[in-house]
């Protein structure tokens, strides 16, 4: 049996060595802390990281995805003289040998925003008048105005968003950070995603790989929740079998395997033994998580939730609030509604009434408990418009977009960062996509530098070859 | 990649293990039984100059520092940085400097070197410094085998030399039931049948093996467990995989793969065929097929897309398919810069690139007005990607073979068909023929005659009185006006009569998400002018419909062309014709009609309809086309596809593997870069298959990183068995199957996968093969074997992807365009996984959950998880509650219901599941599932059964339905065992 035990060590000493902590870097002991007996009740699965390079601000993350590119022109970043310049030729000196999508080879006008903005908080920031409710919580946003990225088309960007690189099998952030700094939950998986369609225009697909674990082993991926059916695949027992037949069936699977473990010396069959029992925990503890009869009416009102667990927006923030209170390390809530190339003016007060209040919601939520102190909220799509119109919206932009972040470790009642007179280019304080992944790290406790895992032949990092750095300015 | 990182602490909560760690593995250099050695340069010194020194001071010319290049000995000695014998060059210097600020690696770089890796270059240097080549791109020798006449294979001459020196002894050769089945499940992906287990049992000697690996190694089953591998290598899916993430026509292409793998095919004709089966002398409709290889990258057709970004990225897609598929190397590095640790440049990639730029492709598979593509117009988000072949498929054909011979069965074994056929007679006697002969009835539509001529809104007439018996009706459209789109509808007194299928002919064909769709029903679409003059068309009714119920109006739009209608009675079993083949025997026509045998006329509808589905045995599939205008290939400087300033560049192959030259003299087509891959000289080739064949059959690489043979790869632990499988490989002609027979009649292969002590201490990662590594199934086989275990696998070899059950409102994130998911219907439910439609942006949970690659990108390794979701999938996927219901079934089929004990069941269960019967204290665990199963379902019957009830498997009704339900959760259970989805 003691063969068993250090074939594990070694086994997992391989996965390891890719990393780039050698396995001097982690103490015996650390090993032998992991082979104590498991705590009752909540205790983490260790992640690969066995110290952090710096202090940790946050524990969790939740993105509130608006997919398909919402306009910064129309909530955060506020262009007075582009609305002068309305319906006029958009000057060619910002155009020209500049990527565009729908708008190519056809004439640019300037298209002035239809929204009205105003100051809000003791900041001030400006907001537009979509998002009323988020506005609330000015004081405690850090508005970036200038991010920009490299992919111009939804698929590619949502994957550079999410792995800070367009080549397929690399690893989503969620997956890195759970890799790294391993799960709160033994009952849940430690990254969930929660994706919704809007009910207005500008509806675009979302792909599978957007959560993938790449490279590291699948145990990291995002778990989707289904908003029909069983929330998790294959949570529920088949023909409802009741819930100690169910159990008794996996003592049994387990009761056999640990005997074949000790026969075949196979420390996956250990492994599997534990999968099981995790298995078992999420067919209770989902059930209890999906079901949302304990929030109360005025909750619901609050998030803008008509039927609880519905699968629109503020149904799944509202499941989200859930998860983060459980342990999960990673929330990703997408609304699929923000490609406004055309009916902006209709499409776009749509998607930002079933977005905004959930979202203000969510953030006096996390407040409320306590939690808001260790949670990074991110907001934002995965490019943003172009100033210039096209016809009754706006195309894809990557030279301007904003976002915004709030919670542990940020500095509320910021705005970071700016574009130029026409919203056209990020000119100061430009952040890369890279450069957000790197101070999520940060705030992590992780260096973005020193966190990466051998993958053919390369040190892949989230952040890839290039410089990328942690953005200060929206620090606390 | 076998990764236990939960392992420890998890064995510590299940098993009672001691919690002290000594030893790790010893691995060379350090010590063996003789002693220190001197450093090898590639073992043991180029693995740590390339991780921590090339990066700066390496082949990437762009970033090299202070000029210094270090992976050159010569660069090295002439600037000093290293002084042969000595350690007075630069190099031990600064890696063993103290001031931080001259340390190197830089501590910035975070790779700081260990003192036994400091070690090792010290004593390397001293030793004189000697560089060797890069092992993988130096000829392939071929050594002598050691030890000749010790009756040994030569595998195992060369493992056992290894082992000798490394003082590790061999596992005993498995028990035959571990063996049978390992073999069986390596080979085939599939388990050993229990006569098999057997026979093998029986008479367990080399010949009695040797033979079964042969048959293994002819059957079908082989041929589709090695397609799962190299589908992986070569990204297969049924989906474009970006954005709408739409169907495209490539199965054609996977049934290419398995025939090539079932005869056989040297690996030469395998390669030169995907890569350039167009340009081949006599190129065949097979040929052309194989070069949807080259059409397997994603694509896109999202509005707004860039042409000149999308082709660029097509085009990297291609080059680190080849270089990853053909040549186990990481080209992709050099997409942006010349690579960092190996010598290939970025002038390499886009050289490889321009080989492709042949081929007729677009950036935007559609025609924006933003992004005009004249050749696309008319195509949308439902049309297939061209250029597309139509070809005939063996597996559609022999589909509708066996279906009319089934209808044929069905229909002439109806226990009352005599009496029915009489009846029938005796109602419509007016069919008879002039002779009077009843059995041979000619049945001729009666002539409809009339021609009418619709009003612009359409016309309603009444369908000719005198068929009374009505199959379908014919439709013939005078001369039409095209473009037109006809509209047909049949009404019987205030009832609709649907048609199941129409063909039209001419018909200019629909397509739905990349295929056509089949019929007419929804609009008889006739674009051009029909070339004979009339255009006519069949609509078959569901059901032989009898006119005696009262008059069928007609309606009719969409055209003012004369029409005329007739009426086809009775109609033989093959309606995808425009004219019906009559069946000559009127008794037979008869009941294949299935006039009135309303119990089995489904049956008969369900197969008539696969029939039709299967379209005359043709399909289409993407191929490429050579275009003779190739596009400009240059080289993108960062591999930004708007930068124009780059060099121009030719198709050629890596300068520096020179040795590597095919017999051309200026390479430039596809063909050539196929010649080249598999050009006796090419070191890589060779090398990276058998390695990858070794992976399949041991559980790791002789060379562990399988996708990675460069620099900053891992070196064989026995190259000399490297060399000599590769060298081998291709002195039998390229033949794949021959070195796998090679490979799994060796010793090494048939040995215990328990390690000895002295493994773990030595060599826990089983580096050196002196035992076998258990090993998970691959997702697909883990489905596989459940289902060839309950007996109910459908063993239908290839065709058009089948859609097994998954959970509803799983595709609600794809749109362009919105979809649904059709499940297959009877066997297409347990097919082989192999043949699941492959969604690359939603891949099926079941597979995934086991580590099955969206196939985004060519994947030459699966991660291999261990995760929660695998037991939810296995303990609730539907398809493993009807497994385990099947194997209920299956066992109460052999020991009758009511007969034997708990004890014989349970020991029948887990012979049938693992080949050996079960413990006395696995029956124990077991029968606290039968005893409490019986309990729940006695207090209460319903979720039993619900159980019996789950998916489309009958459960046997001569079982008490307690007991169906108790014995199903103990298959279950069975199903579930790490055991069950490991090879051992």
């Amino acid at each position: 049996m003691m063969d068993l035990n250090i074939h594990a060590a070694t086994a997992r000493r391989a996965f390891l060595q890719r990393s780039a902590f050698s396995i001097g870097s982690i103490a015996l002991g650390q090993l032998l802390a992991d082979a104590a007996p498991p705590v009752p009740n909540r205790i983490s699965i260790p992640g690969a990281l066995p110290v952090l390079h710096k202090p940790q601000r946050i524990k969790r993350i939740i993105h509130l995805c608006m997919a398909g590119g919402p306009s910064q022109l129309e909530t955060f970043d506020w262009k007075p003289e582009l609305k002068k310049l309305h319906g006029q030729p958009f000057p060619s000196s910002y155009t020209n040998g500049q990527q565009l999508a729908q708008l190519q080879n056809t004439p640019l006008l300037a298209r002035g925003p239809f929204t009205e903005f105003t100051r809000h908080g003791k900041s001030g920031i400006e907001i537009s008048s979509l998002l009323p409710n988020i506005a609330r919580h000015a004081d405690k946003l850090a508005v970036i105005r200038s991010m920009v990225t490299e992919q111009i088309n939804h698929d590619p960007a949502h994957a550079f968003f999410n792995s800070g690189s367009i080549l397929k099998g690399r690893p989503s952030m969620g997956s890195w950070l759970l890799y790294g700094l391993g799960s709160e939950s033994r009952d849940l998986p430690g990254f969930v995603v929660l994706a919704s369609q809007g009910s207005s225009d500008g509806v675009q697909p979302v792909s599978a790989r957007q959560w993938s674990a790449g490279f590291l082993p699948s145990r990291y991926q995002g778990v989707p929740f289904q908003a029909k059916g069983d929330a998790v695949h294959y949570v529920a027992s088949p023909g409802g079998n009741p819930r100690n037949l169910e159990e008794k069936l996996v003592q049994s699977i387990n009761a056999i395997n640990r005997e074949r473990a000790v026969q075949t010396l196979d420390p996956e069959a250990a492994t599997r033994i534990a999968q099981y029992e995790m298995a078992f925990r999420m067919q209770l503890s989902v059930p209890e998580l999906t079901d949302m009869k304990d929030e109360k009416p005025e909750t619901l009102q609050r998030y803008g939730v008509k039927r609880a667990g519905d699968g629109t927006f503020a149904s799944n923030c509202l499941l989200a609030r859930r998860l983060l209170e459980r342990g999960v390390r990673c929330v990703q809530v997408y609304h699929r509604a923000w490609d406004h190339h055309r009916n902006m003016e209709v499409a776009m007060p749509i998607a930002a009434r079933e977005t905004d209040a959930a979202c203000a919601a969510l953030l006096d939520d996390l407040e409320q408990r306590g939690m808001l102190d260790s949670t990074l909220v991110v907001w934002g799509g995965e490019f943003g418009r172009t100033p210039m119109g096209q016809g009754t919206g706006r195309d894809h932009h990557i030279n301007a977009f904003s976002i915004w972040m709030a919670g542990g470790g940020i500095k509320g009642g910021t705005v970071y960062g700016s574009t130029d007179e026409l919203g056209y280019r990020s000119v100061e304080d430009v952040v890369t996509v890279h450069d957000l992944h790197a101070t999520v790290l940060h705030l992590f406790g992780i260096d973005h530098e020193r966190f990466s895992v051998k993958f053919q032949g390369l040190d892949a990092r989230l952040t890839g070859v290039e410089p990328a750095k942690v953005v200060r300015g929206v620090l606390a | 990649m076998r990764n236990s990182g939960l392992s420890i602490r998890l064995l510590a909560a299940c098993l009672p293990l001691l919690t002290t760690i000594t030893a790790l593995a010893v691995a060379p250099p350090t010590k063996t039984a003789q002693g220190p050695v001197t450093p090898q340069y590639n073992r043991d010194v180029r693995p740590i100059l390339s991780d921590t020194c090339f990066p700066c001071h390496g082949p990437d010319s762009a970033k090299r520092k202070a000029g210094l290049r270090l992976d050159i000995r010569e660069s090295a000695i002439a600037q000093k940085a290293i002084i042969p014998g000595t350690l007075s060059g630069t190099v031990w210097n600064r890696i063993t400097h103290t001031s931080p600020d001259l340390l190197m690696p830089p501590p910035a770089a975070h790779k700081p070197l260990t003192p036994a890796q400091k070690a090792t270059i010290k004593a390397w240097l001293l030793a004189g410094a000697k560089y060797e080549p890069h092992w993988a791109y130096t000829p392939v020798s071929k050594p002598a085998v050691p030890g000749s006449s010790t009756g040994l294979s030569p595998i195992d001459a060369f493992l056992n030399q290894r082992h000798k020196q490394l003082g590790l002894p061999h596992a005993p050769e498995a028990d035959p039931v571990t063996l049978i089945r390992r073999v069986a499940l390596d080979l085939t992906g599939l388990p050993p049948s229990p006569d098999d287990i057997k026979a093998y049992v029986a008479n367990p000697t080399k010949q009695t093996y040797t033979a079964y690996v042969d048959r293994l190694l002819a059957s079908d089953a082989h041929a589709e467990r090695m397609s799962v591998w190299w589908l992986d290598q070569v990204r297969y899916a049924d989906t474009v995989g970006f954005h709408g993430d739409q169907n495209h026509n490539a199965w054609p292409y996977r049934d290419w793969v398995l025939n090539a793998f079932k005869s056989n095919i040297p690996y030469t004709t395998f390669v030169r065929d995907q890569l350039a089966g167009d340009l081949i002398p006599g190129a065949t409709d097979a040929s052309r097929t194989a070069t949807c290889f080259n059409r397997l990258n994603m694509v896109t057709r999202e509005g707004g897309a860039q042409p000149g970004e999308y082709l660029a990225k097509y085009a990297a897609d291609r080059v680190r398919t080849v270089g990853s598929a053909f040549l186990g190397s990481t080209i992709a590095c050099a997409e942006c810069h010349d690579h960092k640790y190996d010598p290939f440049t970025a002038r390499d990639f886009y050289s490889i690139a321009a080989y492709f730029a042949d081929m007729r492709q677009w950036g935007v598979y559609a025609d924006y007005s933003y992004t005009p593509e004249p050749e696309l117009r008319g195509i949308n988000n439902d049309s297939p990607f061209p250029p597309e072949i139509v070809v005939t498929s063996k597996a559609l054909s022999s589909r509708i073979d066996e279906e009319l011979s089934a209808i044929k069965n069905i229909a002439t074994t109806v226990p009352d068909a005599d009496t029915r056929y009489m009846a029938f007679l005796a109602k419509f006697g007016e069919y008879r023929d002039l002779n009077g002969d009843t059995t041979q009835l000619t049945l001729n539509a009666p002539d409809g005659g009339d021609w009418h001529t619709p009003a612009k809104t359409g016309m309603v007439v009444d369908v000719p009185r005198s068929a009374v018996m009505l199959a379908g009706i014919e439709v013939t459209i005078k001369q039409p006006q095209t473009p037109i789109t006809v509209n047909v509808a049949l009404k019987q007194a205030s009832t609709n009569l649907p048609f199941w299928h129409g063909i039209g002919a001419p018909h200019t064909p629909v397509t739905q998400n990349g295929f056509e769709r089949l019929g007419i029903q929804s609009g008889w679409r006739i674009q051009s002018k029909p070339s004979q003059g009339d255009a006519k068309a069949i609509y078959w009714l569901p059901r032989t419909a009898f006119t005696s119920a009262g008059p069928i109006k007609l309606t009719l739009t969409g055209t003012t062309s004369d029409v005329r209608i007739k009426t086809i009675p009775l109609h033989a079993v093959h309606p995808d014709t425009l004219e019906p083949q009559r069946e000559q025997n009127a008794k037979v026509a008869f009941l294949l009609s299935g006039a009135g045998l309303e119990s089995i006329t489904a049956d008969i509808s369900e197969r008539l309809r696969s029939i039709v589905q299967s379209r005359g045995g043709r399909t289409p599939v993407m191929v490429t086309e050579a275009t003779n205008k190739p596009r400009q290939a240059r080289i993108l400087a960062r591999g930004n596809w708007m930068d124009t300033t780059g060099a121009l560049v030719s198709p050629g192959t890596p300068t520096f593997l020179t040795n590597a030259k095919a017999n051309v003299a200026q390479p430039a087509s596809r063909l050539d870069l196929a010649n080249w891959i598999t050009s006796r000289n090419n070191p890589l080739t060779a090398r990276v298959l058998v390695n990858r064949f070794w992976r399949l059959f041991f559980g790791n690489g002789i060379s562990a990183s399988v996708e990675d043979f460069g620099a900053q790869g891992e070196a064989p632990t026995n190259p000399a068995l490297l060399d000599w499988l590769a060298s081998t490989f291709m002195d039998r002609g390229w033949n794949m199957r021959s070195i796998i027979r090679e490979i799994v009649t060796s010793d090494a292969y048939k040995r215990s996968s328990k390690p000895l002590p002295v493994h773990v201490a030595k060599d826990p990662q089983n580096r050196y093969f002196a035992r076998q590594s258990p090993r998970r199934l691959d997702a697909e086989f883990i489905r596989d074997n459940a289902l060839a275990i309950a007996g109910i696998l459908d063993t239908h070899v290839g065709g058009p992807p089948v859609k097994p059950f998954q959970p509803a409102g799983y595709y609600a994130n794809l749109q362009f365009p919105d979809r649904d998911y059709i499940v297959s219907t009877r066997g297409d439910q347990y097919r082989r996984g192999l043949y699941t439609h492959w969604q690359r942006t939603f891949l099926h949970p079941g597979l995934a959950a086991f580590d099955a690659p969206s196939r985004e990108e060519a994947c030459p390794v699966r991660t291999e998880a261990n995760t929660p979701q695998q037991a939810l999938t296995l303990l609730n996927d539907p398809v493993y509650v009807e497994a385990a219901r099947g194997l209920a079934n299956l066992m109460y089929a052999s020991l009758k219901p009511g007969i034997g004990t708990d004890d014989a069941r349970l020991n029948w269960l887990m012979q049938r599941v693992r080949g050996t019967a079960a413990s006395s204290t696995e029956r124990m665990h077991l029968k606290t599932i039968l005893t409490e199963s019986r309990n729940a379902y006695t207090t209460n019957e319903l979720p039993g059964r619900e159980l019996l009830r789950m998916g489309s498997l009958p459960s046997r009704t001569d079982v008490d339905p307690i007991e169906l339900a108790a014995y199903t959760n103990v298959c279950r259970a069975l199903l579930n065992l790490h055991e069950t989805i490991t090879r051992y």
